[in-house]
């Protein structure tokens, strides 16, 4: 938990009322309102199919919001311009997507750096190599992302999404296509990671391992 | 890092395809610079040296022959004139100045030219080394002759009658080199120049005095007092005497005519290949529109926005485009550099290879402006996206 904020909207990272999205004319999706307090790291369940990657694309500021309201640190997104939202985005949020995918042409380390530089404006070797260091992968920053391994991939995946200092991250399942003991260690990862950088973790997820190891649940 | 940054690492990721679309507008880019550099060269070279030149009057034939062997020293002569008759005519109120010229002979294919001191300062010409020359037998040197034969002031050597390389020589005459001219990209740098009598003395036999009285001249250059002249002096020479007058602008022109099919040939071919290099880029563009639009939509994901993404696309063909003037620009010059050092004398005329000219500056935008607009729709495509839908596709 964070310490006292002086503004009652800070308190909540992330609150959604009303939310509903609907592609074209196949009826539309409802989510539950949710309200995850800063550093109360949160996992959303439910089975395929039921809009869990439609919901983490609405409140990463992919999808624009149609009806109902996303709110993340405070900050309705659906009242951002599209170039606004993008700032906002690369700012706010960091993106673990269940595919670890990069830019091919960079290397490891500018990687993450693409990631400050979208994010902040402006990128910072020494800090994404420090973040490497600290997912262990420090020794492959100048390789290209193609010569990682799996797990490899995975913490290169997280270093990216926290490389802007974003203060919630979202992870679209990042256990479900592990084993056992990896899914667990990602776990443990993703939420030391999290911790040490100040965020807060927010968890998209059908694989029920994960669904104890989180205090605030929310089923969709 | 910056958006520029991941573009050239974008190209880079693709050697092959950056090669190939390179190596086309290198090509293309090159060889419509060549065409500008060697098209203005040429109507430099033609323009320098029939300035002041109005009219030239030389034997009855061909009056571009006449033109190009006169003025340009690069056809035969048409046969010789009287000096008597050229002599009458220069004596016409309306001509303001003329020049005469012996010619025939040459040194190992440099040609050897009989005139006056008038022709040398026509042309405004320094010398380098030595003088000018004072009696038979003396020449001063172009810059060219000097080099190509290895010959220096005071070095001795004999002519040969007439153009070729492997020509007779006039064994008995030496001629002696009194000084050499300075580089000035006219024709004298070709050339060798000497007194009229050198040329007379090698062919006559001594004591002939019927030849003396009968001494003739190859052709004359002629300045008009006014431009009035032109419409009258041409036609007198050529109804009059037996002589024919050319007028170099109206031969130049038709010259031009000939050899313009030519030019906007190879013009055409260059803008094709140039077309090419810019449809290159469209397909690599295009091809990889696919595989990067999720890398792309990644990218917006940590925070780019549209315009960063349209930016970095173009950017990629802006490079591309660049690459391809700079590299197009720099293998034009090394061509022009090649041939101003060792087809000069074949080549006749000396470019100048660090001055960007205007066309080229026209060429440079145009291909910059191709390559843009190639990439303008992939870009438009990528930048307009819809990146959830992108993103989910490959979970």
């Amino acid at each position: 938990m964070t310490g006292p904020t002086s503004s009652s909207e800070n308190k909540y990272i992330l609150r959604t009322t009303d939310l509903s999205f609907s592609y074209g004319n196949n009826g539309s999706i409802r989510f539950p309102n949710m309200a995850c307090m800063r550093g109360q790291h949160t996992l959303v369940s439910g089975s395929s199919g039921v809009g869990k990657t439609t919901l983490l694309h609405l409140i990463g500021g992919l999808l624009r919001v149609q009806s109902g309201s996303v709110e993340v640190g405070g900050q309705s997104l659906g009242l951002l311009s599209n170039s606004e939202l993008d700032t906002f985005r690369g700012r706010h949020i960091g993106l673990i997507f269940q595919q670890a995918r990069f830019v091919t042409s960079l290397s490891v380390v500018e990687n993450v750096m693409a990631a400050q530089y979208f994010g902040n404006g402006k990128s910072n070797s020494k800090k994404a190599l420090a973040l490497l260091g600290e997912l262990g992968i420090a020794e492959k920053s100048t390789s290209l992302t193609y010569a990682l391994s799996g797990g490899e991939r995975q913490r290169l995946s997280i270093a990216r999404a926290l490389a802007s200092g974003a203060p919630l991250i979202l992870a679209d399942e990042p256990t479900s296509s592990l084993d056992d003991q990896n899914a667990d260690s990602v776990y443990q990862l993703l939420l030391r990671e999290a911790e040490l950088n100040g965020a807060t973790l927010l968890v998209v997820t059908h694989d029920a391992r994960l669904k104890l190891r989180f205090q605030n649940v929310v089923e969709l | 890092m910056n958006i520029f940054y991941i573009s050239l690492r974008n190209i880079l990721a693709k050697p092959l395809s950056a090669i190939l679309t390179l190596i086309m507008l290198i090509m293309g880019v090159g060889l419509v610079s060549l065409l500008i550099l060697v098209g203005d060269g040429l109507e430099d070279n033609f323009l320098k040296n029939s300035k002041g030149i109005d009219m030239v009057v030389g034997a009855k034939g061909s009056p571009l022959q006449l033109i190009l062997a006169a003025i340009y020293q690069i056809d035969s002569p048409t046969g010789n004139i009287s000096r008597m008759d050229a002599r009458k005519f220069a004596r016409n109120p309306m001509v303001e100045s003329v020049i005469e010229l012996s010619f025939g002979d040459s040194y190992k294919g440099s040609r050897i030219i009989g005139t006056s001191h008038k022709y040398p300062e026509h042309y405004e010409m320094k010398l380098q080394s030595g003088g000018l020359w004072e009696e038979a037998f003396g020449a001063t040197i172009g810059s060219q002759v000097a080099e190509l034969h290895g010959l220096r002031t005071g070095d001795i050597f004999y002519s040969a009658h007439g153009t070729d390389v492997n020509a007779e020589e006039h064994g008995d005459h030496p001629f002696k080199v009194i000084g050499v001219f300075e580089p000035s990209g006219t024709v004298i740098d070709r050339l060798i120049l000497t007194s009229h009598e050198s040329i007379w003395f090698v062919h006559e036999t001594p004591g002939d005095s019927a030849a003396v009285a009968n001494r003739s001249i190859t052709a004359m250059l002629v300045k008009f007092k006014n431009k009035m002249g032109i419409i009258t002096l041409p036609r007198m020479v050529n109804q009059q005497t037996s002589m024919q007058a050319a007028l170099p602008a109206i031969e130049l022109n038709r010259l031009i005519g000939l050899f313009g099919v030519g030019i906007a040939t190879l013009r055409i071919i260059a803008f094709a290949i140039m077309l090419l290099g810019a449809v290159s880029v469209f397909v690599s563009m295009i091809n990889s529109l696919r595989e990067r639009a999720y890398e792309m939509a990644l990218l917006r994901s940590m925070g780019a926005s549209r315009a960063q993404v349209l930016s970095m696309i173009l950017l990629e063909a802006l490079l591309l485009g660049a690459g391809g003037v700079l590299g197009g620009l720099l293998i034009s010059r090394i061509g022009i550099w090649f041939m101003n050092t060792y087809a000069s004398a074949e080549f006749g005329m000396v470019v100048d290879i660090l001055q960007l000219h205007l066309p080229e500056m026209i060429l440079a935008s145009v291909t910059l402006l191709l390559c843009t607009l190639a990439a303008a729709l992939p870009a438009w495509k990528t930048s307009r996206m819809d990146v959830s839908k992108v993103l989910a596709s490959y979970d």
